[in-house]
């Protein structure tokens, strides 16, 4: 935003900054040679022009001279005729009875380095950018297709994002994303889901479906990792939640995009910390459950972007072969592995001890997911409760944490798009090609945008509405990655070798800094590649 | 890349094809004397009409239009604005500056696609402003019915022996270039 402004601002002063008033004592005219020499003599009076009787001018430099005696004026000029033919370039001297007029001029100030300056600063703006991009190769991307459904369209804010994992058509999935929609999704009304393509990517998408959950009042309906459906009621945000860093309860007990986030190790990208909560329920006698708002940092696109770079000019070689090579393919996830998911512990008051509670993950530093992780129903009855997650440090922005109570199971409704809008055209080829889990896929560019609209089950209900989205991106390789060719480090990144791992937490270390911003900048507007 | 790059050389290349004709026989702005020729008037009703102010007397004044001489009666004048000397020593030194400029802009990745046109706009606006720029005065604002001779061709009145059909456009039919052409 800066940067715009500071653009803007110079743009304004480049294109405002060109209206020159001229000073008009600065040029002087005198029909006497006395008159001429009255004041001042030459040094204060240069560019003299001597405009004759028959028309005819005589520039003279700067040394001129009168002879009051011989009434001359002499020096070395430029003589042109009445069409301003030069006529001669010598020492001339000038009876002063053949001049009409004597002519003085004095500097006006050059714009030249006025302008230079203003070139001066977007260069140096220029440079400062250029650097950044290419200290930070990597901060250059964007990420898998964005889904809104409100009013907001910036990719801050979108409301979703697809298959973020599904980085080839081997590792194509189904992806849940919770749409968190207020209340007012009624029965037979229309709900319009806006998908983009905001990245330098070609997305390949199987279908959109959303998914519609009756709700009564007070209900919520989450899912969790699994792909269950759970009607929740009410909820109780942390008494107390800690981090290594202290108290964050006030970062945790809403969900206002107020996120907790730490630096990763320096050392280890799979560092893990602990962030304590305590629960104190309202409500007992109802299976609890972790609500959990979440999105990942900008760790697992560095590395993603990495392995793309080791590939160098290899890359689609790769790729095919995590198609056919069921090693490879599992190779590529050790990175995932290794750095994990949110594990989530309870404390167990009557063994004293912490037990594994589940864990959460969804890959994307883009939209928050909410999702949901089941606690023990033993601890139904329990007013207090004490939880852990376990997660690597600086992978994860976490919003929001909530206990609710689970009322039971719930069944969605799939909804499949009544009507698909590509690039503000109806298109019914991308309506077929997305209304089911086929074969057939809508192949989405950058800037590309969708609208497609669902009408809503027939009945009086509130639904809760949940994206199930399914495909696969393919990242369009730039040129700064090519360079960094290594087969030999991206089979050590991949076998999860420690000094290599190091070596990327030192990288990632160089770029954290700038990498939000610059990924946030790096975002395409719709249709800003057309024509490329 | 190939496509951004070709399409920046080519908004790049553009300007330095275009030159301040109608300016290009002002003096500049440290070397105020060095031309021999009269203002450049902007002349009509949206100042579009451009001529060498040639001569002032009480009544009219007489301007140098394309290759013919013409006179404008003081009364049918109303506003007009007289160009004296352009703004820049070394324009075209600004120029392939700001054109260079779009050189880095090519690291940077997806910001170029902001900041590439907007590097070509701010170089396209400075560009213009070298080349174009003039020091300026609005009559009858700035510069009143009797100071306008200090900038004619002519400030001591129509010389006697020239006639309308004697007076030359500058460059044109002459066996001679101007003594600058805007390359300096």
């Amino acid at each position: 935003m800066c940067i715009t402004r500071l653009v803007s601002a110079l743009l304004l002063l480049a294109f405002f900054a060109c209206t020159y008033r001229y000073h008009q004592p600065l040029r002087q005219t005198y029909h006497e040679a006395n008159a001429l020499l009255h004041r001042t003599g030459p040094s204060e009076k240069p560019f003299l022009k001597a405009h004759l009787h028959n028309g005819d001018v005589v520039i003279f430099e700067n040394e001129w001279q009168y002879d009051s005696l011989q009434m001359h004026v002499s020096g070395k000029g430029r003589h042109f005729d009445f069409n301003r033919r030069l006529v001669l370039t010598d020492s001339l001297s000038l009876p002063v009875q053949d001049v009409a007029l004597f002519e003085t001029n004095a500097p006006e100030k050059n714009q030249d380095n006025a302008q230079i300056g203003v070139l001066t600063v977007v260069t140096v703006l220029n440079i400062i950018g250029s650097v950044l991009c290419l200290t930070t190769p990597k901060a250059c991307f964007g990420s898998c297709p964005t889904f809104y459904y409100g009013p907001a369209n910036h990719v801050r804010y979108a409301d979703a994002e697809g298959f973020s994992n599904a980085i080839a058509p081997a590792f194509e999935s189904l992806d849940l994303d919770a749409l968190n929609n207020p209340a007012g999704a009624r029965g037979g009304s229309d709900f319009v889901l806006t998908m983009k393509n905001e990245a330098l990517e070609t997305h390949s998408v199987n279908t959109v479906q959303v998914l519609a959950v009756p709700r009564g009042p007070g209900e919520r309906v989450h899912h969790d990792r699994n792909g269950q459906f759970y009607r929740c009621v009410g909820t109780d945000t942390p008494t107390r939640a800690t981090a290594p860093e202290g108290d964050i309860s006030s970062l945790l007990c809403a969900s206002d995009a107020l996120e907790r986030c730490t630096p990763t190790d320096s050392a280890h990208l799979n560092a893990k910390e602990y962030v304590y909560l305590d629960f104190d329920r309202r409500q007992t006698g109802q299976q609890p459950a972790l609500l959990l708002q979440f999105r990942q940092t900008l760790v697992t696109t560095f590395l993603l972007y990495s392995a793309y770079g080791y590939m160098g000019d290899e890359v689609s070689d790769y790729l095919a072969e995590m198609e056919t090579n069921e090693r490879v393919r599992a190779a590529a996830a050790n990175p995932f592995d290794l750095l994990g998911g949110i594990r989530i512990d309870v404390w167990d008051a009557q063994q004293r001890r912490w037990t594994d509670a589940g864990e959460l993950y969804e890959t994307g530093p883009i939209a928050r997911n909410l999702q949901l992780v089941p606690l023990p129903g033993k601890l139904a009855g329990q007013h207090h409760l004490s939880l852990r997650l376990h997660m690597s440090k600086g992978l994860w922005r976490l919003d929001y944490a909530a206990l609710t109570n689970i009322a039971g199971r719930a069944t969605p409704i799939a909804l499949a798009p009544d009507c698909v809008e590509k690039n503000g055209a109806e298109n019914t080829a991308a309506w077929q090609a997305l209304l089911a889990d086929d074969d057939r896929y809508e192949v989405s560019l950058p800037g590309d945008t969708y609208r497609l609209s669902y009408r809503l089950p027939d009945d009086n209900n509130d639904h809760e509405l949940i994206l199930a989205s399914k495909g696969y991106y393919l990242e369009w390789i730039r040129g700064d990655w090519l360079r960094e060719k290594n087969p030999g480090k991206l089979r050590r990144m991949l076998l999860n070798d420690p000094s290599t791992w190091q070596s990327l937490a030192r990288e990632f270390k160089t770029i954290e800094a700038e990498s939000e911003n610059a990924f946030w900048n790096s975002m395409l507007e719709p249709n800003s590649t057309q024509g490329l | 890349m190939k496509y951004i790059l070709f399409l920046f050389l080519m908004l790049a290349g553009l300007p330095a094809c275009t030159t301040a004709h109608r300016f290009r026989t002002l003096a500049r702005p440290e070397h105020p004397g060095e031309s021999p020729f009269g203002a450049v008037l902007a002349l009509g009703y949206y100042e579009d009409q451009y001529a060498e102010l040639l001569a002032v007397n009480d009544s009219a004044l007489w301007v140098l239009a394309g290759d013919a001489v013409v006179q404008i009666p003081r009364a049918r004048l109303s506003s007009m604005t007289v160009h004296v000397m352009r703004t820049n020593e070394k324009p075209r030194s600004t120029m392939l500056f700001g054109n260079l400029n779009f050189i880095p802009t090519l690291a940077h990745g997806f910001y170029a696609l902001v900041t590439g046109p907007a590097n070509l706009l701010i170089s396209r606006a400075v560009g213009y402003h070298a080349t174009h720029g003039t020091y300026r005065l609005k009559y009858p604002k700035q510069v009143g019915w009797t100071e306008l001779h200090r900038y004619a061709r002519y400030p001591q009145g129509l010389p006697p022996a020239c006639s309308p059909q004697t007076i030359k456009t500058p460059g044109q039919n002459l066996n001679y270039t101007l003594p600058f052409s805007g390359k300096k």
